[in-house]
């Protein structure tokens, strides 16, 4: 019995949710005027920033392993 | 349908978001569970999806909001109040915003309202005495409706306005009532010698403006809470007097013009005692600022360097030795100039740079904090 994700797989959602949250955290923005939105529009930019860190620290931990390995 | 019925129905509504977002939750939850029981990789994915955006539709809903016609209506009533009072006084002056030098507390506001126009500013030693009435000149102080405002722009932007200039206020209020609090759609600042024109574009506080324009001793006087806050915005950052010469709004409501003027204040002898205590007293606070910040950057770039030099050593032992992360860390240096002779290992000298790098920080966070 075992996680049945690698690194590897968690790192692929990753990238594919900060994409999703970060153009959508763009689109609402109030920058653009749009202040209808009853969201906390703060935490959605901070959520989708650290989303999109932990995706690259993954990048990271993949390259130095590359280097390592080389 | 009776009240308990209708307040019932609203909490259920309100409550929907909620249990879409618990429900993602848990079928996350058990979705991950079974994919760790199956080792199924597919389902896996979905749970950690499900249970990504459950949480995320928690943590970004709005701890509270209320309707724009509900606040204008609470605030309208006070502004009528003050409305009545100016039109019974029979009180003819433009309202004067006061800087902070004449008041006790920096954080406050006031604003003169003379009895005739043209009648000049009180003196400090007047202002101080905190009386609503004044004989000389003649007129009243009130608390501007903005203060409020005023003092949550200070909060959110962690900057006393008493420490910026305009060209601060020009950059940064813009930003901050359009992207942070939300107030407005646009805000145009824009300076011109000793005039200042605002352009506010979309405001929630459109309906609260031609309500205000009706009550001709606030609208281009007192200003509305949104034009009073940035007046006082404006009191603190040029440390002069300040009066809200004309408000214009357009048809629809959607934008609002006002020209705020800059009035060079009359300094009696007595001021400008008053105004070196008051330097004096921002001078020291800048002092305890800086040494302050200094102590915490101190502790943090101790902490950094010895953080770098432990990394550096991890990656040294690592690609020269092959050392596994455990013996370089709880590994005996004995011998070592590491050692320093009292047995030390790469594991202290992680933890003391960990710790100062942490008080460092702590410092500054907290530092920040008690300044808000």
């Amino acid at each position: 019995m075992q996680f049945p994700l690698s690194l590897w797989d968690i790192s692929l959602w990753l990238a594919a949710t900060a994409i999703i949250l970060l153009v959508t955290s763009e689109l609402i923005s109030p920058h653009y005027g749009k202040t209808n939105l009853l969201i906390e529009k703060k935490r959605l930019r901070n959520v989708a920033l650290t989303i999109s860190i932990l995706f690259l620290i993954t990048v990271v931990i993949r390259i130095y392993e590359i280097i390592i390995t080389s | 349908m009776n009240l308990s019925d209708r307040a019932r129905m609203r909490n259920r509504q309100r409550n929907l978001s909620e249990t879409v977002a618990y429900a993602l939750l848990l079928s996350g939850a058990i979705a991950l569970m079974t994919s760790v029981f199956y080792s199924l990789s597919i389902l896996a994915f979905i749970g950690l999806g499900l249970t990504f955006w459950g949480a995320l539709l928690l943590y970004i809903k709005p701890a509270k909001y209320v309707k724009a016609r509900l606040l204008d209506s609470t605030v309208i009533s006070s502004l009528k109040t003050v409305d009545q009072m100016i039109t019974n006084l029979n009180y003819k002056g433009k309202a004067i915003y006061l800087p902070p030098r004449y008041l006790k507390d920096l954080k406050g506001g006031k604003a003169f309202i003379p009895s005739k126009e043209n009648l000049g500013i009180p003196p400090v030693e007047e202002v101080a005495q905190e009386k609503v009435f004044l004989a000389n000149p003649k007129g009243m102080c009130v608390t501007p409706p903005g203060l409020g405002l005023a003092n949550l722009y200070e909060n959110e932007l962690r900057k006393d306005f008493m420490e910026v200039d305009l060209n601060y206020l020009q950059n940064n209020l813009p930003k901050l009532l359009v992207e942070d609090l939300e107030i407005a759609e646009d805000l145009e600042i824009n300076i011109e010698d000793n005039t200042i024109k605002a352009k506010i574009t979309g405001s929630i506080n459109k309906d609260l403006c031609s309500e205000t324009k009706k009550l001709p001793n606030i609208c281009g006087s007192l200003g509305c809470p949104l034009c009073s806050s940035i007046a006082i915005a404006l009191t603190r950052a040029t440390g002069k007097p300040v009066i809200i010469e004309k408000t214009e709004v357009s048809k629809d409501g959607q934008t609002i013009e006002t020209s705020f003027r800059l009035l060079e204040a009359i300094e009696p002898e007595v001021q400008t005692e008053m105004l070196l205590e008051e330097m004096d007293r921002l001078v020291r606070a800048r002092v305890r600022t800086v040494l302050s910040n200094f102590a915490s950057l101190l502790l943090t770039a101790f902490g950094s360097i010895i953080l770098a030099w432990v990394g550096w050593l991890i990656w040294y032992d690592m690609t020269i030795w092959g050392k596994d992360i455990a013996l370089i860390f709880f590994g005996s240096r004995t011998g070592e100039a590491i050692s320093l002779g009292i047995g030390m290992k790469a594991i202290h000298y992680f933890l003391i740079g960990l710790t100062l790098l942490l008080i460092g920080l702590l410092t500054f966070l907290r530092r920040r904090r008690s300044k808000v």
